[in-house]
């Protein structure tokens, strides 16, 4: 599958490859050198006190996964029915890092120069996850950086706590 | 074999020359003039084959400096050089700066080592002797087996940072290093060769230091070699028995109890190759001890013990730091300077002993130093001066609990620690990182003769044995090292006291509070957890401890006591104070590793040593005298017990029943020709249950001119009890405080809350309090219960209140600030200066002469009424009597302040 070469082949000129998927009806995209894989562990543990992004974590092979839902930190509502919804698992950074999508549309492979800079009025995602924009047939594309979206992640938990 | 290869391998070797370099020349240091020549061969050997794998590797830098190492180490064998503080000195930092060459390899070519290389090239002339050698260290590395298992023990790895990275690799031993005959752990013959993953982390880009590795004997390596055959032949068996059309259930059986077993051996097994010896951490010591020693012109003697003793491979490197910080404590602000400890008539040489064992399936680490202790006084004040106590809170704390603040948070004075003593790390730090790896750590001091840090370890990390519980279908593992005992309440939960918003179970004798899991994990509950009876839910009890924190947690169901393999939980989700880690079980799903201590901070059960420690209200003469109290004993039903100050009862009846009228919601007693409006206890406070004798007693009192009558079913005893127990967790409207009397729990009744909660209209409005400033009060009162059931009273009713023990600091605080207090409330029988004595220096004094004084008492005789009058006593008023109290306050000031 996909390789770590952080500074050859794909990145200045040339192309690359993104996964689009859904969230809500916001389509978006990763580069998938930042896709490990996509599966349909969607058996998740809830995680008490976690923060809200976090929708639970699962058993990726004997190793236990974060796994993000993208529609508390994107603010829209899910869409898509249990079917189509998978797991989109990343990687970056050396960590692992599972995210809940609808449903996951095509692999498309386009030039880098096809990416359009990140609007400054893009209101549906927050800024700092989007790294760039593509322009499709069907509408805009909004590419994701995966090191932004597993960082922003708030770390302070929730602290629901009764007082007994 | 291509370059990284050879070079990978080269890395390993050289550590493992390198590895005991450090000891040894320390121990050439203490040798000094009488050089042991087998030992100093040793080095060289090990300097030696560096030097040449170095040189043939186009090592440049690294071949230059172990050359010349090798050099001094060939004159030093010759006796033509004396080992002293000065040469090893530079010999040790020839071995540092190899051991940094080989961490960075590939870009050891590239560095310069020349000022290095001019010393030691020094070293060889001999004739260039520095003027001024350094303060002569003494430092002794005493240890029984340290040769010994120095050298046999050899794991890859002696400084930390090798330890980290967890495969487990098997190497081609050349033992250039002298093997004794009972080391279990070494290799004798070449045995497989590094796999290739290692070689594939060393082939990046940057400088990651090749993958660690660790030594597994050949005896275990066989073990598991005949368990991995033994797990091939039960798969076998399972496999054909499956095969046939209707699997016999007895065969079945009998194979999965041999998987269940080579299963079991397997993971014991390989538990084992993780084990490493506690002395790869200690053996950093010496050289630290050393350093520091010198740098601090002291002089320190470090023994090790227990070098041997083996710990999972995670606990040894998670232990390194914590105890880095305490060694260096100890040296630092435990060892005092020569001076100091000979005119102590201690030797001019302090000791530090580092010691592990084990005892009762932990590994213990002891630190033990000679040195000055520490001052619980001084400790006392600091914490009061960071808020970390309140003076009162410090006063009461015994000496060995003060000195274990040392770890409380924001007790640590480590900002302003010396660089000597650690990056700014924190004793709190410590013991936090010691209390994450599941182990704990506590201190004793003795002044003047030192202190000794004790540090309780599990044995392995990665595997826990625990019980899984769960809620609804949401299952829990709690780590059984955590668990005293599992309590079943039977449907009726009757060990289970319900007071206002408590919960606390009953359990042989003392208070437990109770913590519903359910609520603190924030899951609503399906069912109303006062349905008594209802079993699928909240009637198991887990009785967990932590630290000295004790609660029962309650759960839905107890399911197994399994062995869980602990899988840390993600970047994100490591710091919530729930939760332990995750483990993933039988069926797959991943379940979540409580935390005990997490959870009890999470409930506010605070490490008070007053707050929880609920005791039996014992032998009355124990207690002071102050806290023990007449107080009749009374109950609802058998399990509704109360209790009530005798001093503000005026006398009890027994009458039947029949004699009640109801009238509406209140109660009246035909009463020696009139009516005594009665006060039913459970009108106000919650009770299981109430029951209706024939004959029940009346409680007949005075409260604010009205007389009244409390309704006891069942009066049990009149006697005298200690009052020092009070958990405030009782508290609620009509009770004062929860106590534990003749084993049941007993709540001690505020009367007069409770008669103002029944009958509201017999209490006159608070007039509107016409002061031009907030009225300031100084209450006096040696009895710590009722200091603070006053002081509550007092500042609910609005009035600022400074509280003293006795009469002597309120005289002081009186004297200190004469225009302070408008008004004080004294208690008559206290110690060092009791309350009339008091209010007579109070009428002599210029500025004190006016102010008001109200006297506590619980005797309410005419003789102390009188001498306290006489004294110049204002209104005597008793104790628990609050509305009488408070508007007898009101008037008094009333008359002082609106002048």
């Amino acid at each position: 599958m996909s390789h770590d070469h952080p500074n050859h082949e794909h990145n200045q000129e040339g192309q690359v490859q993104l996964v689009t998927f859904k969230v809500g009806d916001i389509v978006l995209g990763i580069d998938i050198e930042h896709v490990q894989e996509i599966n349909r562990l969607l058996d998740v543990t809830r995680v008490p006190g976690a923060s809200r992004m976090i929708h639970g974590v699962v058993n990726l092979r004997g190793e236990v996964v974060t796994v993000l839902d993208p529609h508390t930190i994107f603010d829209v509502r899910s869409s898509g029915t249990s079917d189509s919804r998978r797991n989109l698992v990343l990687r970056a950074g050396g960590e692992r890092i599972g995210v809940m999508v609808d449903q996951v549309a095509d692999i498309l492979t386009i030039q880098r120069s096809e990416l359009s800079p990140r609007p400054s009025n893009v209101r549906s995602v927050d800024r700092r996850f989007i790294d760039s924009v593509y322009l499709s047939d069907a509408g805009v594309i909004i590419i994701l950086c995966a090191d932004s979206l597993i960082n922003a992640i708030d770390q302070s938990p929730e602290l629901a706590l009764a007082g007994a | 074999m291509d370059d990284s290869e050879l070079l990978a391998e080269f890395v390993e070797e050289a550590r493992d020359h390198l590895s005991n370099v450090e000891m040894q020349l320390l121990e050439i240091e203490v040798h000094g003039a009488n050089i042991n020549d087998d030992l100093v061969n040793t080095v060289f050997r090990a300097i030696h084959s560096v030097k040449g794998a170095a040189g043939f590797l186009g090592l440049t830098q690294i071949n230059n400096v172990a050359h010349r190492l090798e050099n001094i180490l060939g004159r030093v064998r010759d006796h033509q050089l004396i080992p002293d503080p000065y040469n090893v000195d530079v010999m040790l930092k020839a071995a540092d700066r190899l051991s940094k060459l080989i961490e960075d390899i590939d870009h050891s070519n590239e560095t310069d080592n020349a000022a290095l290389c001019e010393k030691l090239d020094e070293l060889l002339d001999a004739d260039a002797r520095p003027a001024t050698a350094p303060s002569k260290p003494s430092t002794r590395v005493s240890s029984p087996s340290t040769a010994e298992t120095v050298d046999s023990r050899d794991a890859a790895t002696g400084a930390r940072d090798m330890l980290k990275a967890a495969d487990v690799g098997v190497l081609a031993a050349q033992d250039s290093v002298p093997i004794s005959p009972d080391a279990p752990v070494k290799t004798q013959k070449p045995v497989v060769s590094t796999p290739p993953n290692a070689t594939a982390e060393t082939k990046s880009h940057h400088t990651s230091s090749p993958e660690a590795s660790i030594r597994v004997g050949v005896r275990v390596l066989d073990r598991l070699m005949n368990l991995a055959g033994e797990l091939v032949l039960s798969r076998n068996q399972l496999l054909r028995v499956l095969s046939q059309p209707t699997p016999d259930r007895g065969n079945l059986d009998s194979i999965a109890g041999g998987l269940d077993q080579v299963t079991t051996e397997l993971q014991e097994t390989i538990m084992q190759t993780r084990m490493q010896p506690i002395g790869n951490v200690f053996n950093k010591f010496p050289r630290v001890v050393r350093d520091l020693a010198s740098s601090l012109g002291k002089q320190i003697d470090l023994q090790l013990e227990g070098v041997e003793v083996e710990t999972d491979k995670t606990i040894v490197e998670a232990i390194a730091d914590p105890l880095t910080h305490l060694v260096r404590n100890s040296c630092d602000h435990g060892i005092e300077v020569p001076a100091v400890r000979e005119a102590a008539g201690k030797p001019a040489a302090g000791t530090v002993l580092l010691r592990a064992f084990h005892q009762a399936g932990k590994v213990m680490i002891e630190i033990r130093d000679d040195g000055a202790g520490m001052d619980a006084d001084v400790l006392r004040n600091k914490a009061v001066e960071k808020g970390v106590l309140t003076a009162e809170a410090a006063s009461q704390m015994s000496d060995r609990d003060v000195v274990n603040l040392i770890f409380a948070p924001g007790f640590s004075t480590a900002k302003e620690v010396t660089a000597v003593s650690g990056r700014g790390v924190g004793m709190d730090v410590v013991r936090t990182n010691i209390e994450q790896i599941g182990g704990s750590v506590e201190v004793e001091s003795e002044l003047g003769r030192g202190s000794v840090i004790r540090i309780t370890l599990p044995l392995t990390l990665a595997i826990v044995p625990s019980m899984i519980v769960s809620i609804e279908d949401r299952r829990y593992a709690l780590p059984q090292t955590n668990i005293l005992e599992l309590v079943q309440t039977d449907g009726k939960a009757k060990r289970i006291d319900r007071v206002g918003n408590a919960e606390v179970l009953h359990l042989r004798g003392s208070l437990i509070p109770l913590v519903r899991l359910r609520d603190i994990l924030g899951l609503e509950s399906a069912v109303d957890p006062e349905a008594a009876g209802d079993e699928s839910s909240g009637n198991q009890l887990v009785v967990v401890e932590s630290g000295r924190l004790r609660f029962a947690l309650v759960v839905d169901r107890v399911l197994d006591s399994e062995e869980i393999v602990v899988k840390p939980l993600g970047r994100h989700l490591a710091n919530l104070p729930l939760l332990a880690g995750s483990t993933i079980l039988g069926d797959g799903r991943v379940a979540m590793i409580l935390d005990a201590s997490g959870i009890a901070s999470g409930v506010q059960l605070a490490n008070d040593p007053e707050s929880m420690r609920t005791e039996e209200a014992g032998d009355p003469d124990d207690a002071p005298l102050s806290d023990i109290n007449r107080l009749v004993l009374m109950s609802v039903s058998s399990s509704d017990h109360f209790a009530l100050p005798m001093d503000i009862v005026s006398r009890i009846e027994r009458v039947p029943a029949t004699n009640i009228d109801v009238l509406g919601d209140q109660k009246f007693l035909k009463y020696r020709g009139g009516t005594l409006p009665l006060i039913a206890i459970e009108d106000v406070v919650r009770v299981s249950e109430v029951e209706q004798p024939e004959h029940v007693h009346v409680v007949v009192y005075k409260v604010y001119g009205h007389e009244a009558g409390l309704i006891a079913p069942y009066l049990n005893d009149i006697r005298d009890c200690q009052l020092n127990m009070t958990s405030d967790r009782g508290r609620g409207p009509g009770v004062a405080a929860i106590t534990v009397i003749d084993g049941k729990s007993t709540r001690l009744l505020d009367l007069y809350g409770l008669t103002e909660i029944a009958r509201p209209d017999w209490f006159e409005s608070k007039a509107d309090l016409a002061y031009d400033h907030e009225p300031q009060l100084l209450v006096c009162e040696d009895s710590a219960f009722f200091r603070n059931f006053l002081i509550r009273i007092l500042e609910e009713e609005g009035y600022r209140v400074t509280s003293c023990e006795d009469g002597e600091e309120g005289w002081i605080a009186l004297t200190q600030s004469p225009g302070k207090f408008d008004l004080l409330v004294t208690d008559v029988e206290m110690p060092e200066l009791d309350g009339i004595e008091l209010t007579r220096r109070i009428r002599k004094h210029e500025q004190l002469r006016d102010l008001p004084v109200i006297a506590l008492t619980s005797l309410a005789d005419d003789e102390s009424t009188k001498r306290g009058i006489e004294a110049g006593v204002d209104d005597y008023q008793i104790k628990m009597n609050k509305p009488d109290l408070l508007a007898s306050i009101h008037s008094n000031l009333q008359k002082v302040l609106t002048q």
